[in-house]
């Protein structure tokens, strides 16, 4: 990904029969390593959302509707991304098919963010309701980078593989039906 | 030089090699340059640092003499803290060393992604100078302690430091975070992916396992400080109650949060806390294993039980947490938990304390400046790992927590083991570094004046926390403990001597680099990969790629009386 100049991809120095695997695999190693850091993120907001929900002025909120046809969204779009990822004839289609999935989402979680303002719901109202932003906002960061990510892929498409974009972007879903359904559930 | 292929010429590929000042030296993608970049971005913030250090060192010695007021006080020892631990510890060991030689030490040409390696060094730079800066805001830099526990780090006017201190300190964490997270992610996809052939994983060195380790486990630990300081910040700035109690009263006013948990920022602090020491000290280890068995001559007794200890280290690290938190409050069951799990780390670090013993068993030692560093920090390990088992112990942490004990524990571990290692590894690779060695006398009187320094101060601090002395006072002046505070201007002068060794170092690592005699491309006889690359190795480091052969201590291996054999060598 980022590279200096091509001579720097020589095969001599960087080929997949070094016993690691060679430059391919370094970029897998990377999305597998930051999707185990952010599961470690989310981990931790759980854990801490957990303890804190036992004390007092927990005041739960709940999610409104838009955020459920956000999940539809969501889930559809992994769908297109498995198909961008096998389909390397009609990636492009399927890549921006997911990518604007991805960016309804995110424009739905806009409006879920207004709506909860509008009913007087605000980070510091509750202690639910700043989890609720939090944990949101967070997740939204983590599926911005991933539609960052897939603009790139969209460009050059067709060069290398889309696992690791994939990889990321099946993590942001799955990442969302934890967020809101320990937002809804406990 | 380095980069052309087989085939290819330097005219064809000239765009590889850095020419000019500023893409050599300054933005290099070189992993090399960019370790020394980070080594002497280290050096500077050491001098900031350890200057705090001798200045609240004067005040506990002779209190009232060093012009430092109690809010002073308690602001030099957090940036201490702070700066030693993520700006000198890190930035030299992790940063600087690792980048240095790890690819150099697995046959691969640069890092993974050289222009992340540079991003990240950059992005620390204003990290580093915001960390500076917070010193001169009003109310003075961050006073809450390096751990930044809730409520004085979350109320803006609970302290003079709470303020604009506190939030450039955060920022500057948070730019520490990020730029070490992308180090490490450097390291990881390095060191897993780009190995040489025939570099399987039980042929890289020691060094490369601890720094392998380390990473992984700072990506596993920082996220939970990463959402720790993101609660802090939403409580500073955004109104929310996630650490910040009910009833608190700041300056007789009510405050209107309710329900939040300040032994929750605990809890996430530590989980990242813990195996961050373990960050900073593995490597050190590793390093010292790399220097013992080169000036021991002998190989690394148990390779593979040194690796498994590592492991071991690194997974019972990241449970262990709750060790620093015994009488905060938490369930006895809960402790004694903690309390029995810190106990078995002791185990593995045990066995890599006889590995290391053992590569020493009959041999006929070299004693130049990096084996004395490497030898040091195996008595600092042993020692600081002594005092762990009585603050392990729950009972006895009653007594110990947060007094000087606990003081000198961490400093024997976390500040000597990790310094020695990095000593040993600047005076080992130098030559690797510059082309020219450092000057051997220099050395010597630099290891004897930090290991007699550091080991008065810090083996007199167990005995002060024994005998009452709370840690982070501006004074003693409890009848209780005056005996052990009588101890204060000992200690101090010992801090002074350490503090001065350092300036000899600073002269010979910047008077050698220029003037320094040159050096062989293998001065020390060494076998593993970085000796057969060039003294200083050039932009991509070898012409070919090299060929791993070999396990990576060949000592007493190789004929004609030669004892020993490259990692490259038939
Ligand atoms: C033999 C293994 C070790 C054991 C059993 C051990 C145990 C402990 C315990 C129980 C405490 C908490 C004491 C208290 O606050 O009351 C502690 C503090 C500490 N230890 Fe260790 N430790 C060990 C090794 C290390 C290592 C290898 C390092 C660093 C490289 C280290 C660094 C620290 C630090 C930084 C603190 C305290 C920080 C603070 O309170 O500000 N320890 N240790
Ligand atoms: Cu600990």
């Amino acid at each position: 990904m980022l590279m200096k100049s091509d001579a720097w991809e020589s095969r001599a120095w960087e080929g997949d029969d070094l016993p690691g695997g060679g430059r391919s695999e370094a970029n897998r190693t990377v999305v597998f390593l930051m999707i185990a850091g952010a599961v470690m993120l989310f981990t931790t907001f759980t854990a801490s959302y957990l303890v804190r929900r036992e004390a007092a002025g927990w005041g739960k909120v709940s999610l409104p509707a838009i955020c459920w046809v956000g999940t539809a969204f969501l889930v559809a779009s992994s769908v297109t991304m498995e198909l961008a990822r096998r389909k390397t004839a009609s990636a492009r289609l399927w890549l921006g098919t997911t990518i604007g999935l991805g960016v309804l989402f995110a424009l739905g979680q806009v409006e879920a963010w207004r709506q909860l303002r509008a009913s007087g719901v605000t980070a510091s109202s509750g202690a639910h309701s700043g989890f609720v932003y939090m944990l949101t906002s967070v997740h939204a960061a983590h599926l911005a980078a991933g539609i960052v990510v897939l603009v790139v892929a969209l460009r050059r498409a067709g060069r290398g593989s889309l696992g690791g974009c994939a990889a990321w972007w099946h993590f942001t879903g799955a990442a969302w039906i934890w967020v809101a359904a320990v937002l809804t559930v406990f | 030089m380095a980069l052309t292929h087989s085939h290819g010429t330097d005219a064809a590929h000239g765009h590889d090699h850095p020419s000019g000042f500023w893409s050599k030296y300054i933005f290099s993608f070189d992993h090399k340059v960019i370790g020394v970049q980070y080594l002497i971005l280290a050096c500077i913030m050491g001098l900031i640092g350890a200057g705090l250090s001798v200045w609240f060192r004067t005040q506990l010695a002779w209190p009232g003499k060093a012009g430092m007021s109690p809010e002073n006080y308690v602001m030099a020892v957090t940036m201490h803290g702070t700066i030693m631990i993520f700006f000198v510890v890190s930035l030299s060991l992790s940063s600087g060393l690792g980048n240095f030689c790890i690819p150099l030490q697995i046959g691969a040409r640069d890092m993974a992604y050289p222009l992340l390696n540079m991003l990240s060094f950059w992005t620390i730079v204003p990290g580093a100078a915001i960390m500076v800066a917070s010193f001169f805001v009003e109310g003075g830099g961050a006073a809450g302690g390096w751990t930044s526990y809730p409520p004085l780090s979350a109320l803006p006017k609970a302290a003079p430091g709470s303020g604009t201190g506190q939030t450039l300190w955060l920022l500057a964490m948070a730019i520490f975070v990020v730029s070490f997270t992308l180090g490490g992610l450097n390291y990881v996809a390095t060191i897993l992916n780009l190995r040489a052939r025939g570099m399987t994983l039980m042929r890289m060195p020691i060094t490369i396992w601890t720094y392998f380790i380390s990473a992984v486990l700072g990506l596993l630990s920082f996220p939970a400080l990463t959402a720790a300081a993101i609660m802090l910040l939403l409580d500073r700035h955004g109104g929310t109650s996630f650490f910040l109690p009910s009833k608190l009263i700041l300056s007789g006013q009510l405050q209107t949060n309710t329900g939040g948990t300040p032994l929750l920022f605990q809890h996430l602090f530590w989980f990242l806390g813990h195996p961050e020491v373990y960050i900073l000290v593995l490597p050190a280890v590793g390093i010292a294993f790399d220097v013992l068995a080169a000036n021991a001559r002998r190989p690394v007794m148990g390779y593979k039980a040194s690796v498994f200890a590592l492991w071991a280290i690194a997974f019972l690290g990241m449970i262990v947490w709750g060790h620093h938190m015994f009488i905060s409050g938490m369930n006895p069951y809960l402790g004694k938990y903690f309390s029995i799990s810190t106990l078995i780390i002791t185990a593995p670090f045990a066995l890599l304390g006889v590995c290391l013993l053992g590569t020493l068993w009959r041999a006929r030692i070299r004693f130049n400046t990096p084996m004395l560093f490497a030898l040091g920090l195996i008595s600092a390990v042993g020692t600081g790992g002594i005092g762990g088992l009585f603050l392990a112990t729950a009972t006895a942490d009653l007594h110990f927590h947060d007094t000087y004990f606990v003081v000198g524990h961490f400093h024997l571990m976390i500040g000597v083991t990790s310094l020695m290692g990095t000593f040993a590894g600047i005076y080992y690779w130098f030559p690797k570094m510059f082309g020219r060695t450092m000057n051997e006398t220099l050395g010597k009187l630099h290891f004897v004046g930090t290991m007699v320094g550091t080991f008065v101060v810090f083996t007199v601090q167990h005995f002060q926390g024994m005998g009452g002395m709370t840690r982070r006072y501006y004074e003693y002046v409890n009848e209780y403990v005056k005996p052990a505070a009588a101890l204060n201007p000992l200690v101090t002068i010992f801090a002074f001597i350490a503090f001065g060794s350092q300036l000899i170092f600073l002269v010979n690592f910047f008077w050698s680099m220029f003037a320094g005699a040159k050096a062989s491309k293998n001065p020390w006889e060494a076998t593993t990969l970085e000796w057969t690359a060039e003294s200083p190795a050039g932009h991509g480091n070898w012409n070919e790629p090299p060929v791993v052969r070999g396990d990576p201590y060949r000592y007493g291996e190789g004929a004609d009386g030669k004892g020993w054999k490259l990692q490259t060598d038939a």
